[in-house]
């Protein structure tokens, strides 16, 4: 793991440094004296060679100190933090809706193979697929918010959970989640599919358990496998998702934060909101191996 | 309670709980949701969020906004475009206006209690012209004394006749010594302390700022309908960065009201039953930086064929969706300096193809049919033009890219991204460029920071023309200092029309802002204040809610 | 009453190569506490026909056409899903050929034998899984206690096999249905499973149906022997009967390609010619192509009828050359009680069909 994420950092910074523009210039704004250009420079490192501010950086990193903005002077610690846990909040309800909308999708449509679930669940998954988040998120707004008004237009409000928070955090994260949803519902009917031909299945209908039970109990874990596998590759899709979505719902997370900094150039914060993009992905794929040792028992890490 | 409101609030509930199903079992009570159904809170929007609240650190336009009801100042500006005293009481200044004494407002307390003198007043400005971004408005000062407990003097090497008028800008205003010193670093982040009519309370990064209302306030300025404390509660301003959502929460949301609409959305919140648009021209001009340096526009007359060849009316109604006005001279008419529409037309240039023609011709840049590139010498008249890959500054390089190679110019269009826009601008890349400055409403400052050799773009000014030329240069000095208000607008009158000879710009379009609000709003009210140029003068205080 | 009547099933199979007959009216039945055996090459439906009395056959592309199958008077071909699962599982069960399939790789042991405990009785998890641990020692399986919270893969071939055959035994099934359950096993564990069920023969009071390719396991294990050929029974007799007394010229051939053990250098008797096409219904006697006593317009244009033609009433054959629709007879006796002395010899211990 942490030759991955040394390896995320050099990526980071370099795409970082190869973009053109000049950050102080960009923090000081229109009427900036040169002089003023030239001390922000001085002060931010700005006319170091790009490896040395690399490993700066780095060295600052390895102490848990993220660096500084340019653009407003503070810790990026503290930047990130102040919009890591909305982030947070709209990435996983949108990978719950997804899971929610998906899996049973998948199962009802390998089951009624060729029913109008099956054609309609083909018929969405391929429609939100093609469609961009960000004009989906603009569809949702118009359709729930303007013209039925059952949700509010943007923004964020109430505490965790509560029904106002829920009526501001539905409308981005199905933005967010449902196009990846199509897929995975598509993969669990047919991975549900496979796994309803094996023998093992027929030796469960032939105990006389029933559909349902033969379908819950011995094809869901089995049919989960690729399933999970697809879920921890759309983790880091799911982040890069929120981060227009957050444009669009106004929703005040790290991905705003991360187009801002990229914007202005500030190097710094950049290169933290990535670095902790990263933890989170490889977190989120530490746990899809932890899910299948507990889908599938051939597997074992230890 | 409304009915109306009442069932909407419910059904939004329903609908949410119906959705979230059986996590809402874990649920407390609904938290309250925004300005909606109440008369004391006024919810404001902006297109994105200021990056310090630090009045002494900024000049950008969210920044400013979120400041101005905050910080009062020596001065405001009154519809006449005089500065008239605001914390100041009096001021008197010597005759070639190097010495400005100005009384101070006596018994005016900050947020936190402490005091407002001549003291705080000083070390207020002082950190200011250290480290205000708008220190170049202090021009030559030498020294800022407190005369008195409530008396500033002020000594400058030259005079500085403009120096109330920019004492009126929000970077010129004040904070409480006491809390900037305690709060170090977290200064404009956590904590945010003036004197005026709204208390800074909270602001959740990249999603809204509140403020409640100074209930002791009295100060207002005289011409606005209200002097006294504002007439809601609290004061929200959310951050909405996509234009599209804006429009949504400002015609059906719970934005009340928002000055950052964008021009292609105006005509549909003036047409929706929910809400009401003023729209007010300000002293703000796109026009086209000509880079005078590189070939071929570094001759005058292939730029002035270049501002024959533009139609200024077509590039308000391609780009600004016909929300714009045309401008002739580089400074609006209502900038403080311009030149009125008449005598700019007059001096300079409206579209005319076959004066361009003759022009080139006569410079020896030919073509046989009018549809082709003009060479000379076996040099094709080619331009390299940058945009900014943002409106109306794309559509405008499309809309010019079109005029020019009517007249036989070959203009290669690059849009680009503000960061390497400004990279390849400094680098002189460029022949022309799509341009816009902010806040000029003072044709000094516009003239200026455009052209002045001292803001050569090479060296990190904003002098993207790269013209240098001692005489213009003479002019805007001299009328810098120029204590006669007469004699200073005869020599802006003056610098312009060399503009408008010399062509190192061409004047496209002034900007019309928008204020948008829901009809409980009293919109009127928001611009008591006739002339409105710029986020200094966001007049919040006459503002009414009332959604009866 | 028999406990189980198969009568005249046909099943067919609409395949995208078109439309499989591949049962043309089976029928046979297994008494209470007796032992079938079933034989007969792959693809003759043997398995075809368990999965149709289990109710295991996917439709589409499966289509049972006609036919009964009676369990206890009861048939089951008439019954909802759900009335078919308070008898499969419970009353009739059925071991696979397959052991490393079979299983299901996510759950326990325990999870699975328990399962048919659990669903047709009201014993507690407790129970449950004491009765568990006891079935699966009974099927030979030592240390069944920790087996129950193992996983089928850290099991062997032969104890996935066992645990199979407990899974199978724990309610105590009337009739228990055993689709060649050594296969797909080595040869050593194959006899260990087969002891297994001989053990099992004389402990429990079951049914049993015993598919297999092994005539001499075939011949230790069964009262009664099916003999199917191309989606038909050739013939039913009592064991003594088809050692005795074989009637079928199938059933004839058949022993004749056993290989001798005085005649291991030549080469291995073999049924010449090939099984036909399933893609049309029959036409006439399955057979006819390799029958050696082929007898022309009868055995090609008449689907010959399973008939009793010596004293024992349970002998039926299926064949022209014992019906009134020809002349012929069969050129050898017809109640012969020598057939194995012709032959010589016994078949050694690995003959597969």
């Amino acid at each position: 793991m942490i030759p991955v994420m040394l390896g995320v950092t050099v990526v980071i910074s370099s795409i970082v440094y190869a973009a053109p523009g000049n950050p102080a210039r960009l923090a000081l704004g229109d009427g900036a004296s040169p002089e003023a250009v030239a001390q922000l420079e001085q002060e931010m490192g700005l006319n170091q060679p790009a490896h040395i501010r690399y490993f700066d950086w780095m060295a600052g990193v390895l102490q848990g100190d993220l660096g500084t903005s340019i653009q407003s002077g503070r810790a990026v610690s503290t930047l990130i933090i102040e919009r890591l846990g909305p982030t947070l909040e709209l990435a996983l309800v949108a990978m719950a809706l997804t899971i929610i909308i998906a899996i049973p999708l998948g199962v009802i449509s390998a089951v009624r193979q060729y029913s109008w679930v099956d054609n309609t669940s083909m018929f969405f998954a391929i429609f939100w697929l093609s469609m961009p988040s960000f004009w989906l998120g603009l569809i949702l707004i118009y359709l729930f918010a303007v013209r039925w008004q059952f949700f509010p237009v943007s923004g964020r409000e109430g505490l965790i959970f509560t029904f106002t928070w829920w009526s501001f955090i539905l409308l981005p994260a199905i933005a967010t989640g449902t196009r990846r949803a199509g897929l995975l519902t598509r993969l669990m009917r047919s991975s549900m599919l496979e796994i309803l031909n094996e023998d093992y299945i027929r030796t469960a209908r032939g105990k006389g358990i029933g559909s349902k039970a033969v379908i819950y109990t011995h094809g869901m874990k089995n049919a989960l496998i690729p399933v999970v596998t697809l879920i921890g590759l759309q983790v880091p899709l799911i982040f890069s998702g929120t981060v227009i979505i957050e444009v669009v719902f106004s929703w005040p997370g790290m991905g705003r934060l991360l187009v801002d900094a990229v914007l202005q150039r500030d190097y710094p914060v950049v290169q933290g909101t990535i670095l902790v993009y990263s933890v989170i992905v490889m977190v989120a794929n530490f746990g899809v191996d932890i899910a299948y040792t507990y889908l599938d028992p051939r597997i074992d890490y230890s | 309670m409304e009915p109306d409101d009442n069932m909407q609030f419910n059904r939004r509930e329903l609908i949410s709980a119906l959705s979230a199903g059986g996590v809402l079992a874990l649920a407390g009570c609904a938290g309250q949701s925004g300005g909606e159904g109440n008369d004391e809170i006024f919810v404001d929007a902006l297109d994105s969020d200021p990056g310090t609240l630090d009045l002494h650190e900024t000049n950008r336009v969210p920044e400013s906004m979120c400041l101005t009801p905050v910080h009062e100042r020596l001065f405001t500006i009154d519809p006449d475009l005089e500065p008239q005293p605001w914390l100041a009481t009096e001021y008197e200044t010597n005759e070639d206006e190097t010495e400005y004494v100005i009384q101070l407002e006596e018994g005016v307390e900050f947020h936190d209690g402490t005091e407002f003198n001549a003291d705080v007043a000083k070390w207020n400005l002082e950190r200011a012209e250290e480290n205000s971004p708008d220190a170049w408005q202090f021009g030559t000062l030498e020294e800022i004394d407190a005369t008195g407990d409530y008396e500033l003097t002020f000594q400058f090497e030259e005079p500085h006749p403009l120096f109330p008028q920019y004492l009126a800008n929000v970077q010129m205003g004040f904070a409480s010594r006491e809390a900037v010193e305690a709060a170090g670093d977290d200064y404009g982040q956590e904590e945010v302390v003036g004197t005026g009519p709204l208390v800074f309370e909270e602001w959740v990064r990249d999603d809204e700022i509140v403020y409640s209302r100074n209930e002791d306030y009295d100060r207002g300025p005289d011409f606005l309908s209200n002097d006294g404390p504002i007439n809601f509660e609290e004061y929200h301003v959310r951050i909405v960065p996509e234009p599209t959502t804006l429009l949504n929460e400002v015609t059906v949301g719970n934005v009340d009201g928002s000055m950052m609409i964008a021009a292609s959305d105006a005509e549909d919140v003036d047409a929706h039953d929910n809400t009401q648009l003023e729209r007010v021209d300000d002293a703000h001009p796109t026009f086209l930086a000509i880079n005078v340096e590189s070939e071929p526009t570094d001759e005058v007359e292939v730029r002035q064929a270049m501002a024959y060849a533009v139609d200024q009316e077509a590039v308000v109604n391609a780009a600004f969706h016909g929300e714009g006005y045309p401008i002739y001279s580089l400074c609006p008419p209502m900038a403080v300096g311009g030149l009125d529409e008449a005598a700019a037309r007059e001096a300079g240039y409206e579209q005319d193809l076959d004066a361009a023609r003759e022009l080139l011709d006569d410079a020896g840049w030919e073509n046989d049919d009018e549809g082709e590139v003009r060479t000379r010498n076996g040099d094709e008249l080619s331009v390299s033009f940058f945009a900014f890959e943002m409106e109306p500054y794309s559509s405008i390089g499309e809309v010019i890219q079109d005029m020019l190679s009517q007249v036989g110019f070959e203009a290669n269009l690059e849009i680009l991204e503000s960061g390497t826009l400004y990279d390849r601008l400094e680098g002189g890349e460029h022949n022309l460029v799509t341009m816009a400055l902010s806040g000029g409403y003072i044709a000094n400052n516009t003239l200026a920071s455009t052209l002045h050799s001292q803001n050569y773009a090479p060296d990190g000014g904003s002098n993207y023309s790269l013209y240098q030329s001692d005489e213009y240069d003479e002019i805007i000095d001299q009328a810098e200092v120029e204590p006669d208000d007469a004699e200073r607008e005869a020599l802006l009158h003056e610098a312009q029309e060399h503009v408008l000879e010399e062509v190192p710009v061409v004047p496209l379009v002034g900007f019309v802002k928008f204020y948008a609000a829901k009809n409980e709003i009293n919109a009127d009210a928001w611009t008591d204040h006739p002339w409105w140029p710029s986020p200094d003068h966001y007049n919040l205080h006459a503002v009414d809610v009332d959604r009866s | 009453m028999a406990l189980l009547e198969i009568d005249d099933l046909h099943v067919r199979f609409d395949t995208e190569q078109g439309m499989v007959h591949a049962l043309n009216g089976v029928s046979f039945s297994v008494e209470r506490d007796e032992v079938l055996g079933v034989i007969g090459e792959s693809g003759c439906g043997k398995s075809v026909t368990m999965m149709s009395v289990m109710g295991l056959l996917q439709s589409p592309p499966a289509e049972i056409v006609s036919g009964e199958i009676r369990f206890d008077g009861t048939d089951l071909l008439s019954l909802s899903e759900s009335e078919l699962n308070e008898i499969r599982g419970n009353r009739i069960s059925m071991i696979y050929q397959d052991p490393m399939t079979s299983l299901n790789p996510a759950l326990t042991i325990g999870k699975q034998v328990m399962e048919p405990l659990l669903t047709h009785t009201d014993c507690s998890k407790a129970e449950a899984r004491e009765r568990a641990r006891e079935t699966l020692e009974d099927c030979g399986l030592p240390d069944a206690e920790r087996l129950l919270d193992e996983y089928p893969h850290e099991l062997s071939g032969g104890m996935r096999q066992r645990v199979m055959i407990a899974m199978a035994l724990i309610t105590e099934p009337e009739l228990l249905i055993a689709d060649e359950p050594t296969t797909a096993l080595d040869v050593t564990i194959q006899a260990q499973i087969l002891q297994l069920f001989r053990d099992l023969r004389t402990e429990f009071d079951t049914s049993i149906i015993f598919i297999t390719h092994d005539l001499p396991v075939v011949s230790e294990l069964a009262d009664r022997l099916a003999v199917m050929y191309a989606g038909t029974v050739a013939e039913t007799c009592d064991i003594d009967e088809f050692f005795d007394n074989p009637l079928h010229p199938y059933t004839r051939q058949l022993w004749e390609s056993v290989p001798k053990m005085d005649a291991e250098k030549e080469r291995l008797a073999v049924i010449e010619g090939t099984v036909p096409s399933f893609h049309e219904p029959l036409s006439g006697c399955p057979f006819a192509s390799r029958c050696e006593q082929h007898h022309g317009e009868p055995c090609e244009q008449i689907v010959p009828e399973p008939r009793g033609v010596t004293d024992e009433a349970s002998h039926k054959v299926s064949c022209h050359l014992y019906t009134e629709r020809s002349d012929t007879t069969p050129p050898w006796e017809t109640d012969s009680e020598n057939f194995q002395q012709k032959l010589e010899s016994q078949p050694t211990n690995d003959v597969e069909l």
